[in-house]
């Protein structure tokens, strides 16, 4: 896959600011190999668990906390699977978009070679090949990401947009289908 | 023509009414720029949105969207409406059962009347079982449901990449207005789905290829 560095618009190096990690509750252990990874790099490093109270919305929670990140990792295993959790947390980053700039870098970190979601496949990845040796070198490698910002936006897939205009014209097929046909066929049981 | 892929479709459960009409386009045209087709029960064309319709469509989307916008006692009996949380509970129960489906709430954050105070945590009121599982809040405004719902379709599998940018389907909301204005004219008042998926389709911001 083509990739061309990107330096999102505003970036401030901003290392000491906190990064958070989100995670699914297999790779927890993984999680915590990074976060000691992290900290030993000097990266302050945030989990959901860390702050957010009983009854309290999590959503708030992450919302206001991720005004005071300087990244978001998402570590996915090697069978590739996100979450439920993972994919909430990242409709409240995307939706910090919206109102936050720069916005926050997104980092995949990945175990083995597994399939990214959508909303990470845009985004160099840093892959562990070793889950019992290879924290150290993932943390060296966010710390010089942050450092210097690069490479955390790549250039979209060279498939461009023909994705989304074979998925519109299908759409398009769609509805002339439900012009052509009655009503009854429409729902016929 | 194949039904729609089921791994595409987003069947959307909102009210019908006139107040609600621009947030229901903004929903239509935030999913058909991400490359998901809306289903939703305006697909039938008749008049009456008869149930097994609905439970069809749900069946037939992998994604569901639930707007319970109108969650207060309406008109002089004070009746409030209780098909959006039916469905929802559809969408759940074919969650629990299958596994496959994902479904998303809508709620309003700002006051419907003078007389609402708090509704930014009202939900937690009148749907309360749904604590611990944030829905996606708007403000009432075409702007703040592309938000919102731009922000859910984008973490899910079948978002066609690269996606247009959030910014950009809101300023495409004006042409998709103007578009449906000009069908609904040609359709001699009627408002017709197919002529709204068309009217998403061609103001839908593109991605370069």
């Amino acid at each position: 896959m083509e990739r061309q560095a990107k330096i999102p618009s505003g970036w401030q190096k901003s290392i000491q600011k906190p990064i958070f990690i989100s995670y699914t509750s297999r790779g927890r252990a993984n999680a915590e190999r990074l976060r000691s990874a992290l900290k030993d790099e000097g990266i302050e490093t945030w989990v959901d668990s860390d702050f957010i109270e009983p009854g309290e919305s999590w959503e708030n929670a992450l919302q206001s906390r991720l005004r005071e990140a300087s990244a978001v990792v998402f570590l996915i295993g090697p069978d590739g699977q996100v979450s439920e959790q993972q994919r909430s947390e990242a409709t409240v980053v995307f939706r910090s978009e919206w109102e936050e700039q720069p916005k926050l870098p997104l980092i995949p970190v990945i175990i083995g070679d597994p399939e990214l979601p959508p909303f990470l496949k845009q985004i160099a990845p840093i892959k562990v090949d070793d889950i019992k040796q290879g924290w150290p070198e993932a943390a060296r490698k966010i710390k010089r990401t942050l450092n210097a910002a690069p490479s955390v936006v790549s250039k979209p897939p060279s498939s461009g947009g023909s994705e989304q205009k074979a998925r519109l014209l299908e759409i398009q097929q769609f509805a002339d289908f439900l012009r052509e046909s009655p009503a009854k066929e429409k729902f016929a049981r | 023509m194949p039904a729609p892929r089921f791994e595409q479709s987003v069947f959307i459960n909102c009210p019908f009414d006139p107040a609600y009409e621009n947030l229901l386009h903004a929903i239509v045209l935030t999913a058909v720029s991400l490359g998901f087709i809306p289903r939703c029960a305006l697909e039938s064309g008749a008049a009456d949105y008869r149930f097994p319709h609905i439970l069809e469509l749900l069946t037939k989307s992998k994604y569901s969207i639930h707007d319970l916008s109108r969650f207060t006692g309406e008109g002089t009996a004070n009746l409030a409406r209780m098909n959006m949380p039916l469905e929802l509970g559809v969408a759940i129960g074919l969650k629990l059962s299958r596994k496959k489906h994902r479904w998303a709430v809508m709620v309003p954050t700002v006051p419907m009347d003078a007389h609402a105070d708090q509704v930014a945590y009202q939900y937690q009121r009148y749907i309360s079982d749904l604590a611990g599982k944030d829905p996606l809040r708007h403000e009432q405004t075409p702007e703040s449901v592309v938000r919102e719902v731009y922000s859910w379709l984008k973490t899910l599998d079948e978002v066609v990449t690269p996606q247009p940018g959030g910014p950009a389907i809101i300023a495409a909301l004006p042409v998709f207005q103007k578009k449906i204005a000009d069908f609904k004219d040609y359709a001699l008042g009627k408002s017709i789905w197919a002529d709204i998926l068309t009217a998403a389709l061609e103001a839908a911001p593109k991605v370069n290829a």
